[in-house]
C-alpha cells in the first residue's frame, strides 16, 4: 500500500491481543491488495482485464465494489471512471513535465467509458482493450473491512488509518471523539486543522503533492473521464467525514471532480466537510 | 428500489462497509391495478396487486405477493343455443331465461378472489441456491393451497444455470349449494366440496449465449387428479331438428397428466433495444395440446422511458371430450364437456407497455392489451343452422403500475 498505516486501540489491551488483531488485519488490506491489484497478473482484477471482451464471473464482492465504481460513475456523469486507467501511460506526474498530445488522448478515449460495461450479480464484461483500475477505491474500502473485522473481534473502540483513509469501529472508549489532524496542504507534514470524528469514516483527497506544472498551469493528477485531460484550479484537499469510510473518500474524490463548485457540492451532501484551496 | 442518488450512494457504501443500514434492509414495493374485460358483457375482472420484495447483502430474497381481484359478467355454461327459448336455474337458483337464439349465459356470476404467497431465495454456497414458498388464494367456493421449492445450481463461471423443482397444490371446490354428481340432470341434488391434488415436477436450464444474448428451456411434467370438473357447466342433449330436450352437468376424467416445454431468448439488440422471443408447448392426455408464441421488444427512449410492444398467438386443439352437444340419437359419453375453454381455438394478443419514472424515481407503467379468442365451430344440427355454440369473444387488459 506504500502508506503509513496505523491501528489505535482504546481502552489498554494486551500486547499480545493487539498484535494478534494488528496480524489479522494485515492480511484483511494484504488480501484486498492482492485481489485487486494491477502489477499482480493472477490478481481478480489483471484476470478481468486480460479477460476483456469477454464474460468475467465474479464473485459478491468484486460485485460491490463495481457497483460503487457504477454509483460514482453515475454521480459523476461520467466524469469519474475506472476505466479510465488507460490514459496513466500519457499522463505522467513526475519530471520531465510534460502534457500528452490532444492525439495520444482521441486514441485512448474510445476505450474509456462505464456505459460501455455490463454487470450483473455473477458477471462482468467490458470491450475488449478496456481496462479497469479500482485504485480509487480499495483503500477506503480495506479501511472499512478492517473494522468491520475488528467490531466483529469484538474490539468497539478502535481507529485505522491506513494512508490518511480513517475508519473507525466504533466511538472512542471514553464517549469522547476521535481528534484527527487534518494534513496542511501546503506544507507536508504539518496539521491544517484538528477536527473531531465521534465514528464512522473519514476520507481526503488532495491534489498538492502530485501534479504538473507546465506554462504556469497546474494540472492535477485527476483526469476527467470525458475529455481525458487532467483537472486544473481545483481546491488542494478535500477532507470528509461520512458513516463509513468509502463513503467519505467518494464524496471527496467527487467533489473534487466538481473544481470551484465542491463547496457546493458538498453542501448537498449534507456531510461534514473540510476544504483546502 | 429507487433512490435519489445521495441514498444510492450511502446504500452502497454501507453495503461495502460490511455495515448493516437501514437503507439495505427496505423493501422494494410493487403495486399494480388491473382491469380484464370480455365483450358482450362476458367476465369482467379487477384487480389490486402488490408485490414485496426484500434483498439482504447475500443476496438473499424474500418476496411476498398479495392480491384482491373482483370477478363479475356472464359465464357461457355450456348448454347449446336454440331457436326456442329456455329457462334455465343457475347452480346457485337463480331463473335464466335466454331468448331464443342466443347463447345461453349465466350472468349471475359474481366472486370475489384473495391470494398470498411468500418466496424465499437463499444462496447455499456459491454455486448452489434454493427457493422455497407458499400459495394461497380463496374464492367464495375454492380454496387453493400450494408450497413449492427449486434447486438451482450454476456452472460454466455461472455462465449456465441448472434447475430442479416440485410444486404441490390441494385445491378444495367448495361449490355453491354442493357439487353435482357428473351426468346427472340439471337441477338434480347437488351436495358436498370435493378436492384435487396438482403435482408439477419442474426442470429448467438458463445459459448465457453471449454477451448479448440469455436463453432459457424448462420441461415441466405436470399431474392433477381429483374433482377436475366445473361444477357450473352443463352439457346440452339436443334432437336433430334442434331441440333442446335436456341439460346435463359435464363429466371429465379425474387425472389429467400433462408434458409442457418452453424455450425463451432474450437478446440485446443495442444498448437501446432488447428483444424477447418464448415458445410453449404443451401437451397432455385430454388432448389439449396447445402452443404459446410471444414476442416482445423493449424500447429504451431514454430519461428513463421506454416502450414495450408485443404479440402473442396462442393455438389449442380441442379436448378430446369436448363436443359441443350431444345429439338425442346417440347415447351419452362417459367423459363429456361443452366447456369453450376446452374447444379448439386460436388467440390473438397485441399490446404495449410503457414505462416511466417520476421526479421521486419511482418507476411506473402502464400497459394495455388486446385479446381475442377465435373458435373453430362445428356444425350442430339442421335445426340449429346458424347458430354458435361457442362464439368467441374479444378482451381488453388495461394496468397500471409503480415500483417505490
Amino acid at each position: 500500500m506504500a502508506s503509513p498505516c496505523l491501528v489505535l486501540l482504546e481502552p489498554a489491551v494486551e500486547f499480545e491481543q493487539a498484535q494478534s488483531l494488528m496480524e489479522y488485519l494485515a492480511q484483511e488490506v494484504f488480501r484486498i491488495q492482492q485481489k485487486y491489484s494491477r502489477y499482480q497478473t493472477d490478481s481478480v482484477l489483471s484476470q478481468i482485464n486480460q479477460k476483456s471482451g469477454q464474460n468475467t464471473a465474479i464473485d459478491t464482492e468484486t460485485y460491490q465494489l463495481l457497483q460503487m465504481a457504477q454509483v460514482l460513475w453515475q454521480l459523476s456523469k461520467g466524469r469519474f471512471d475506472c476505466t479510465s486507467g488507460v490514459l496513466r501511460p500519457v499522463w505522467r506526474f513526475h519530471e520531465p513535465s510534460t502534457l500528452p498530445t490532444q492525439e495520444q488522448i482521441d486514441e485512448l478515449l474510445p476505450l474509456i467509458g462505464w456505459q460501455q460495461v455490463e454487470l450483473t450479480h455473477s458477471m462482468f464484461t467490458m470491450h475488449k482493450g478496456m481496462q479497469l483500475d479500482l485504485g480509487g477505491l480499495g483503500k477506503e474500502y480495506a479501511a472499512d473491512r478492517c473494522a468491520y473485522l475488528a467490531r466483529e473481534r469484538g474490539f468497539q473502540h478502535c481507529l485505522i488509518n491506513l494512508g490518511g483513509d480513517i475508519a473507525t469501529s466504533g466511538i472512542r472508549a471514553n464517549h469522547e471523539p476521535w481528534q484527527i489532524g487534518i494534513e496542511n496542504a501546503n506544507e507536508r507534514g504539518q496539521v491544517w486543522q484538528t477536527v473531531p470524528l465521534l465514528q464512522g469514516g473519514m476520507a481526503t483527497s488532495g491534489t498538492s503533492f502530485r501534479f504538473i506544472e507546465v506554462a504556469g498551469k497546474r494540472y492535477s493528477h485527476i483526469l476527467d473521464a470525458l475529455t481525458g485531460w487532467a483537472l486544473t484550479d481545483l481546491p488542494r484537499s478535500i477532507t470528509v467525514a461520512a458513516p463509513n469510510c468509502t463513503e467519505a473518500g467518494a464524496l471527496s474524490t467527487l467533489a473534487m471532480l466538481q473544481g470551484d463548485k465542491a463547496d457546493e457540492f458538498l453542501q448537498q451532501s449534507t456531510r461534514p466537510y473540510w476544504v483546502q484551496w | 428500489m429507487q433512490l435519489s442518488t445521495w441514498q444510492q450512494l450511502t446504500l452502497v457504501t454501507a453495503t461495502l462497509a460490511g455495515v448493516s443500514s437501514t437503507q439495505a434492509a427496505e423493501w422494494e414495493h410493487d403495486a399494480a391495478t388491473l382491469y380484464y374485460g370480455e365483450s358482450d358483457g362476458r367476465v369482467q375482472v379487477g384487480s389490486l396487486k402488490y408485490l414485496g420484495k426484500r434483498e439482504n447483502d447475500q443476496g438473499d430474497k424474500l418476496s411476498i405477493n398479495a392480491g384482491v381481484d373482483a370477478l363479475t359478467g356472464a359465464s357461457p355454461m355450456g348448454v347449446a343455443p336454440s331457436y326456442n327459448a329456455q329457462t334455465l336455474t343457475s347452480p346457485s337458483g337463480n331463473t335464466i331465461n335466454i331468448p331464443a337464439g342466443q347463447l345461453p349465459v349465466d350472468d349471475h356470476f359474481k366472486d370475489a378472489r384473495l391470494s398470498a404467497a411468500v418466496q424465499w431465495d437463499k444462496g447455499i454456497n456459491e454455486q448452489w441456491r434454493h427457493s422455497s414458498g407458499v400459495t394461497f388464494s380463496k374464492e367464495h367456493d375454492y380454496l387453493h393451497t400450494g408450497v413449492n421449492s427449486t434447486v438451482s445450481r450454476s456452472l460454466n463461471n455461472k455462465n449456465t444455470t441448472l434447475s430442479a423443482g416440485l410444486d404441490l397444490a390441494h385445491d378444495q371446490v367448495q361449490a355453491i349449494n354442493g357439487k353435482p354428481t357428473p351426468l346427472s340432470l340439471a337441477g338434480s341434488t347437488r351436495a358436498g366440496d370435493d378436492s384435487k391434488r396438482s403435482t408439477e415436477a419442474l426442470l429448467g436450464l438458463t445459459q448465457v449465449l453471449s454477451k448479448r444474448a440469455i436463453a432459457q428451456l424448462n420441461y415441466s411434467y405436470s399431474q392433477t387428479s381429483g374433482y377436475l370438473n366445473d361444477p357450473y357447466k352443463y352439457f346440452s342433449v339436443v334432437t336433430p331438428a334442434g331441440i333442446v330436450t335436456e341439460n346435463r352437468y359435464e363429466s371429465r376424467p379425474d387425472v389429467r397428466k400433462g408434458h409442457t416445454l418452453y424455450g425463451a431468448l432474450k437478446f440485446k439488440a443495442n444498448d437501446k433495444t432488447v428483444s424477447t422471443s418464448s415458445l410453449r408447448w404443451h401437451k397432455d392426455d385430454w388432448g389439449t395440446n396447445s402452443l404459446t408464441a410471444e414476442q416482445s421488444i423493449r424500447f429504451d427512449l431514454g430519461n428513463q422511458r421506454s416502450i414495450e410492444p408485443s404479440i402473442r398467438y396462442y393455438q389449442q386443439k380441442a379436448a378430446d371430450f369436448y363436443k359441443p352437444q350431444v345429439s338425442s340419437i346417440d347415447s351419452i359419453p362417459a367423459y363429456i364437456s361443452a366447456d369453450y375453454r376446452l374447444a379448439r381455438f386460436k388467440a390473438y394478443t397485441v399490446g404495449a407497455t410503457y414505462r416511466w419514472q417520476d421526479r421521486k424515481e419511482r418507476e411506473w407503467r402502464i400497459s394495455g392489451e388486446y385479446y381475442q379468442q377465435k373458435p373453430v365451430n362445428t356444425e350442430l344440427t339442421a335445426g340449429q343452422a346458424g347458430l354458435k355454440a361457442n362464439s368467441g369473444f374479444d378482451a381488453a387488459v388495461v394496468s397500471l403500475g409503480v415500483k417505490f
